[in-house]
């Protein structure tokens, strides 16, 4: 059977410049009240957020403080991100709200501002497909509120910046060059925050040009303001912080390179790593369906593609910790809402296309129904809940006790508000969330210990050539920490042995921990029913206690 | 573009040639290798082979030889090994002539479909798609021959037909239409996993085509009559192979089969595993950006993303189960490479004035060249490795003894003779397997291996809330030792490997050494087993 290339929905659709007012309402309606959930969960856990966007905030603080990253404090991240992070500290400091609930208020501003960037950009294409975008919109909307305990990891952060960007590069011809220009412009902020962002958008461009055969495309607004931006930000990074800059190349770079390409065999047994069975099967079935529909819209390319590449980012990724499918996820999500869509359109139009307003209308109810259900669910949720008064750290208001991360009842305990803490870890969980949540200070330098870490895994399964030029920076790392455990800088020292323990018996740490800091308590997964607690703690390995040392002079 | 002028037909016609001289290159190849290792044989592979040969001995499987697996690979492995008995050649040799014969098969059948499109921009990955689907089984090393690796070679030509259906006129030829949909029907129902990307692929094309009458086709009917007769055959098998298959086995795995589940980081991102997702990621996202050159570059992304659900539902990370995947991906990445090669070779035609025959024809030739090397190379290195000759446990035939990897073939050579039976309890396949494959070792024992003791231990152990089923399931655990031990008293195996760790642990609380291997000497102890030897020998 011969195909024909005119689908129904091209058949059925008008002509249109813009969006009509009724598709708009109908669009802003559901994604009001999307937004609202969003916003009413993070008003009810101002303290509720994920692991690696609360190291974010201390990176931010530090950096506001006058510390320059890899110099006063040491990490593999690319450099971008812990500048970002500033602003919610700036936020914090400005109205005096703690920096978890600024930095997820600015995440949800960011969210407006991608939705309302990519909502001018849909319905002011000139597109026989209009009506779907209000499917794309609140697709993504949803897929934030699916994702809500990973609202502010990069990942997320590089969706919010860039969505706008992969729709005007396939959609945006005909829109104002403004609004291409500012779209590239927060695309580039999005794509400079992780190295594999940048690989990302490479891939995305190079296959783009591929699937147009050409690569005229790249001479666009869209591209050219998301480039040159980016070169901006390079430049600024070299010109400004070029000590940082040449420290981050000479270790950071190197261990977070390594990263992708060893393996922790920890890892290997099962439940020592998220099982995202669940989302790979949804994704998997809908780009199937997606697949076969992609005839009937062009927005399906572009998310496709992302799915596909996002996938062999996660592969690389190699810890399937569920922010980093996050590019594969939501655009799953987005397209399962235009699937719904195009079935609802053509369903309708095989009755009487006069009824598609009511399809949209009936869309938009089910969409507000369940946002107010969900936001119904939280308030209901919280009702008699245990507080958690934020006045002791400096901030306005209550958080829910609940919403404390795992071991605050040890840090409580043994250190107060402003206090200092080392944890010597190989992973930003159990350190972040918990500290900034609690209030309590970070160690000089090591926020996380997974670049020690990092090091010695480097020097065990790769060869000299690839870590010699970074020993004498290691080095240095460890004369830093033997300075902040001899000067006793810190309250309290928590150290996992099984994670750790080699690292610092090779370089004598421990021996200088036992020496400055007495062994008071341990911090045990199984003393607490974990998984019915902390539903959403991802952690890989095996959970092996924390011991908890005190400094000797301090001890009561 | 249909192909209609005269040159365009000529070009064609050489394009055929072309194809068929690298399929029966490499041919060829899989022949010689097979010749020159005549005992290689993955584990697996090994387990179903002789489970096969026990069937043609008239043994009924899981009554006189217990394995979880379906029965239809062990039907289908009949093939070589009446062919080995009929022939008296190693039933492993048989079996990679076997195995040569679906790869011949799949490739011709294949090339036939895809030239059936007549359609121009189709030819350009005719070539490829060949090319990809024979050269995948030589990365597969010990893994070839795995029920995954014959779905995907018996499921292909289904899959290209039903393409041709959707998108192009269809096959005149009825015979063959239903000779594809029956062996492809084969393929699906080699494991009940491969009916989810077969049925995506379906729900793709529908999607795609929006034409329901498509579905109900000659070569769908005859694949769903495969599956209505393969489920229907457990009726008329004896009853008490039905019993132990449905009643025992099969719950027994359902409950117990997660003893071997792995993390998601140890199913994608191992090192020995990434490889093949980075090149299913690269592969599908060239794909998407070239759909237009080709209408089959989605529906095989489609079926390369779908297998991922086998491999996850299956959630071992064993290599084998992404074999779909990796096939797939090789198929897609060749039909990527192979379309920048042409237009390249395109450029050089009209700029440069090079005969387009001529850039044709260098494709086989250099896949020839490369044959021939690794040939030459097998060749040297095998002639250079230590031999093992069957004579020493009685038989005849030399084998390259990297190709026997076993840390127990010494004992094999110094006590086994042809005819006697060993007995390999290990609660994996192998290392009991290719071993006793390759040696034509009768099993000493119904339980080919003793898989099932983990499953049950796990059952017991770590299913919570216990239910009905699985205290009932669980409690089997004797029933199994003790058919180990009637096995033994009756058929006086020679040698018995006991496995230490964990295997050893299961036994202990049934006194399994102090009550059935008072006739046996324990001789060593090596690679995590314990070896005894029959007393009276």
């Amino acid at each position: 059977m011969v195909s024909t290339s005119t689908s129904i929905l091209v058949k059925s659709g008008k002509v249109r410049r813009e969006a009509s007012s009724t598709q708009v309402v109908f669009t802003v309606i559901p994604l009001v009240l999307v937004l609202g959930a969003i916003l009413a969960h993070f008003l009810l856990h101002p303290l509720k957020i994920a692991p690696q966007p609360a190291l974010f905030i201390e990176y931010g603080k530090l950096i506001l403080d006058g510390q320059q990253p890899y110099l006063q404090f040491f990490d593999y991240v690319f450099p971008p991100v812990m500048y970002l992070y500033c602003v919610p500290n700036l936020v914090s400091n400005y109205f005096s709200i703690h920096p978890i609930q600024a930095c997820n208020l600015c995440v949800w501003g960011l969210l407006i501002v991608s939705l309302t960037t990519s909502g001018v950009l849909l319905f002011k294409s000139k597109t026989r497909e209009q009506s779907l975008s209000s499917f794309f919109l609140v697709g993504f909307a949803v897929a934030n509120l699916v994702f809500i305990e990973q609202f502010g990891q990069p990942h997320h952060l590089m969706l919010l910046f860039c969505l706008p960007y992969f729709i005007s590069r396939v959609m945006g011809k005909e829109v104002d060059i403004r609004l291409l220009g500012i779209t590239g412009f927060l695309a580039a902020i999005g794509f400079c925050l992780d190295l594999l962002f940048l690989v990302v958008f490479l891939s995305f461009e190079i296959l783009l040009s591929l699937h147009r055969k050409t690569f005229k495309t790249m001479s666009e607004v869209d591209f050219s303001s998301c480039f040159v931006t980016l070169i901006i930000i390079g430049i600024l990074f070299i010109s400004q912080c070029e000590l940082s800059g040449v420290l981050y190349a000479n270790l950071p770079f190197t261990m977070m390179l390594l990263d992708y390409d060893t393996w922790n065999s920890q890892m290997g047994y099962i439940q020592t790593t998220p099982d995202l069975r669940m989302e790979f099967y949804f994704t998997i079935v809908v780009l199937s369906i997606s697949l076969g529909m992609s005839k009937w819209s062009k927005f399906l390319f572009p998310l496709n593609l992302l799915i596909v590449i996002g996938f062999g980012v996660f592969v690389l990724q190699g810890k399937m910790r569920t922010y980093q499918g996050l590019l594969m996820f939501v655009p799953a999500i987005i397209c399962l809402s235009i699937i719904c869509g195009i079935a609802g359109r053509w369903l309708i139009s095989k009755l009487k296309s006069e009824y598609l307003v009511f399809g949209g209308a009936f869309a938009a109810v089910v969409v507000s129904g369940f946002s107010l259900f969900y936001i119904y669910n939280q308030y209901t949720g919280v009702e008699g809940l245990e507080q958690y008064s934020l006045e002791p750290q400096g901030y306005r208001g209550n958080a829910l006790k609940k919403d404390l991360s795992i071991f605050h009842d040890v840090i409580e305990k043994h250190s107060s508000v402003n206090e200092k803490i080392m944890i010597l870890n190989d992973q930003v969980v159990p350190a972040y969330p918990l500290l900034l949540q609690m209030g309590r200070k970070s160690a000089n330098g090591f926020l996380t210990a997974r670049l020690l870490k990092m090091t010695r895994r480097a020097r065990m399964l790769k060869p000299v050539e690839t870590w010699r030029h970074t020993a004498v920076s290691e080095e240095n790392l460890y004369k830093h920490l033997r300075v902040e455990i001899k000067f006793k800088s810190n309250r309290l020292i928590l150290v996992n042995k099984d994670t750790m323990g080699l690292v610092l018996d090779e370089k004598k740490i421990t021996p200088l921990i036992k020496e400055n800091y007495d062994l008071v308590d341990s911090c045990d997964w199984y003393k607490y029913d974990w998984k019915t607690i902390y539903p959403d703690l991802e952690y890989l390995g095996y959970k092996t206690a924390l011991e908890v040392y005190k400094a000797k002079d301090l001890n009561p | 573009m249909i192909i209609s002028t005269d040159s365009d037909k000529h070009y064609f016609y050489h394009v055929k040639i072309a194809a068929i001289i690298l399929i029966a290159v490499l041919a060829f190849y899989q022949i010689y290798l097979a010749v020159i290792h005549p005992y290689k044989i993955g584990w697996d592979t090994a387990l179903h082979l002789q489970a096969a040969q026990l069937i043609t001995r008239g043994k009924i499987p899981y009554v006189d030889m217990l394995d979880v697996n379906p029965p239809l690979i062990w039907y289908i492995d009949t093939i070589p090994a009446f062919a080995s008995n009929i022939f008296n050649l190693p039933a492993t040799l048989t079996f990679s002539f076997f195995l040569t014969s679906i790869i011949v098969y799949s490739a011709a059948m294949s090339l036939y479909l895809l030239l059936k499109s007549k359609s121009e921009k189709e030819l350009v990955f005719a070539i490829p798609f060949v090319l990809g689907l024979i050269v995948f089984n030589f990365f597969l090393r010990w893994d070839i021959g795995q029920r995954e690796d014959i779905f995907v070679l018996l499921y292909l030509p289904f899959f290209l037909l039903r393409w041709l259906r959707w998108n192009y006129k269809p096959l005149d030829s009825k015979p063959i239409s239903i000779i594809v949909g029956v062996i492809g029907g084969v393929g699906i129902c080699l494991k009940p996993h491969f009916l989810i990307p077969s049925f995506l692929v379906e729900l793709y094309f529908l999607l795609d085509k929006k034409n329901l009458k498509a579905l109900i086709t000659i070569e769908t009917v005859s694949a769903v009559m495969v599956g209505v007769v393969y489920l229907a055959h457990f009726l008329f098998v004896p009853a008490q192979m039905r019993e132990n298959y449905f009643g025992f086995l099969v719950p027994a795995f359902k409950l117990g089969y997660s003893f071997w589940d792995v993390s998601m980081a140890q199913m994608f991102s191992a090192p020995d595993k990434r490889n093949v997702f980075f090149l299913m990621a690269i592969a599908t996202a060239f794909s998407l950006s070239l759909k237009n050159r080709s209408t089959l570059f989605l529906p095989l992304t489609v079926f390369a993303i779908a297998s991922n659900i086998p491999y996850l539902i299956q959630f071992k990370g064993w290599a084998y189960h992404d074999q779909p995947v990796y096939a797939v991906s090789t198929i897609l990445g060749y039909m990527v490479a192979g379309y920048f090669i042409y237009e390249i070779g395109k450029s050089l035609a009209e700029n440069c004035y090079v005969p387009k025959l001529l850039l044709l024809y260098l494709v086989p030739v250099t896949i020839a060249g490369i044959v021939f090397y690794d040939a030459y190379n097998d060749t040297v290195k095998v002639n250079s490795e230590p031999k093992f000759s069957m004579s020493a446990i009685g038989s005849t035939g030399t084998s390259p003894r990297a190709d026997l990897d076993s840390p127990f073939l010494k004992y094999f050579e110094q006590y086994y003779r042809k005819g006697d039976s060993v007995v390999f309890m290990s609660n994996g396949v192998t290392p009991g397997y290719p071993t006793l494959t390759q040696l034509d070792c009768k099993p000493g024992s119904r339980h080919l291996h003793c898989v099932i003791l983990s499953v049950l231990q796990y059952v017991n152990n770590d299913i919570h809330p216990k239910t009905k089923e699985s205290i009932a399931i669980g409690s089997k655990t004797k029933m199994v030792v003790e058919q180990y031990g009637e096995d033994i008293k009756n058929n006086k195996p020679k040698l018995i490997f006991v496995q230490m760790l964990p295997v050893e642990e299961y036994l202990k609380p049934y006194n399994f050494e102090e009550k059935y291997l008072t006739d046996y000497e324990k001789i060593d102890e090596v690679a995590n087993f314990k070896i005894y030897l029959r007393r009276s020998s």
